[in-house]
């Protein structure tokens, strides 16, 4: 007897099965983190911009990001049907055939490019297209199968969506644009192996060489940690190059000393071991849940500055 | 004497069975895909409006006229033919630039 998956029943598309085809979870935070950029270009260099353009350049990264999710789940289908936590995704439920996905996938993509192009400028189009290639072809196809490092290279295309919503803007990418996309990529890491530690045993039935698959949670747990230490003050410079003013710099602040404490009980723990506690597993599991909530605070708090008027500049940057 | 074969029995193939959720679900998406297609015609036609609205169509300003550089800038004297010096192409002097010398 082998483990192979057995036969999916048929079932029949419906249109949520199309949404979810798009990833709408990660979709929302990179609209989000999208949104910071624009709404911060627009007022860090008095660049006005058509609120119908602004909201159109959204959509396109919105599109953006669900073609790579569907790519990504066209070309990951055998593995995600292995995988307890994917096997319900639409294709490997049986409910989307895979050449659907990459065909939706692929117009998806080339639509999204040309509408920002249309709404903004070359620049934001190219890096939207760049983005969706980094993550359906390098992260997807090469990395995620090849390498442990697989989601902290690849945590660069979901860290591209700030840089994109400020060309779309400027038509440029300043200093400020790279440090909000430096503030993702490492975050990323400590994020994705908080979840990777409670479900190492499906990533490693499934073949995927994740850290804690390749080199154990010990290791991983470590990895998390000096991630953290890189991105907390990290996440503070929008206050040194003036970015962020008072409002942002409390709240990268705490929460910063909140993801920190995590990432330290974590490592003090044994989740991922093989003896590890439900209370260890449950930690990583918060771990991952307020990485979440950080990333949204930290960049709600930049759009709250940037977008209401309520910038203070931190005096002595 | 009667031919008890079904005529064309066996010449055709039977028409596929398609159960009615699968005609339905099909209806659904099919829907869905016009409403996203009509949804893109309209973007395109907005962002195409929105962006021509604000566009400074006049000569020299950009978009259609300032594509080459070899065009004069509006405003900036021609370039003299060769051989003629800045003296020879000056107006006569005392000429006020609305009068039309008689």
């Amino acid at each position: 007897m082998t483990d192979a998956p057995a036969t999916p029943a048929k079932r029949y598309a419906t249109a949520s099965d199309y949404v979810n085809l798009m990833k709408p979870r990660i979709m929302m935070l990179v609209v989000f983190t999208a949104a910071a950029g624009l709404i911060a270009a627009a007022s860090v260099t008095q660049t006005p911009i058509n609120p119908l353009m602004g909201a159109i350049a959204l959509l396109a990264v919105a599109l953006g990001s669900g073609a790579a999710g569907a790519i990504n789940m066209w070309f990951d289908s055998d593995i995600d049907a292995i995988m307890t936590r994917t096997s319900t995704r639409p294709i490997p439920s049986g409910a989307v055939p895979r050449e659907e996905a990459l065909a939706m996938g692929l117009i998806m993509s080339g639509v999204s490019v040309m509408l920002m192009w249309l709404a903004s400028n070359w620049l934001a189009a190219a890096l939207l297209a760049f983005s969706i290639f980094y993550y359906g072809v390098i992260y997807t196809m090469w990395l995620k199968r090849s390498t442990p490092q697989n989601i902290v290279i690849g945590g660069g295309a979901g860290a591209f969506p700030p840089v994109i919503g400020w060309a779309a803007v400027t038509g440029n990418t300043p200093l400020d644009a790279w440090i909000l996309f430096a503030i993702i990529f490492f975050w990323t890491p400590p994020h994705f192996w908080a979840l990777s530690l409670l479900a190492h045993g499906e990533y490693e039935k499934a073949g995927v060489p994740m850290l804690p698959v390749t080199h154990g949670a010990k290791a991983t747990r470590l990895q998390m940690l000096l991630y953290t230490i890189v991105l907390v003050p990290l996440a503070l410079t929008p206050v040194v190059t003036g970015l962020g003013g008072w409002i942002y710099a409390v709240t990268a602040g705490a929460l910063g000393a909140v993801f920190m404490t995590y990432a330290v009980r974590v490592f003090l723990s044994k989740a991922g071991d093989a003896g590890c506690t439900a209370a260890e597993k449950k930690l990583a599991r918060s771990m991952f849940l307020f990485s979440i909530l950080y990333l949204f605070i930290v960049f709600a708090a930049l759009i709250i500055e940037h977008a209401t008027g309520l910038y203070f500049a931190v005096k002595g940057f | 004497m009667t031919d008890e074969k079904e005529p064309y029995a066996g010449e055709f193939m039977d028409a596929p069975h398609i159960a009615p959720e699968s005609i339905a679900a099909r209806k659904k998406r099919n829907v869905w895909l016009g409403l996203a297609l009509f949804s893109f015609v309209v973007l395109v036609a907005v962002t195409t409006i929105v962006r021509l609205s604000n566009t400074d169509l006049s000569e020299g300003a950009g978009f259609y006229y300032s594509n080459s550089d070899s065009r004069t800038p509006v405003g900036e004297a021609p370039a003299l033919p060769p051989g003629m010096s800045e003296e020879q192409a000056a107006p006569p002097a005392g000429l006020k630039p609305d009068e039309v010398p008689e």
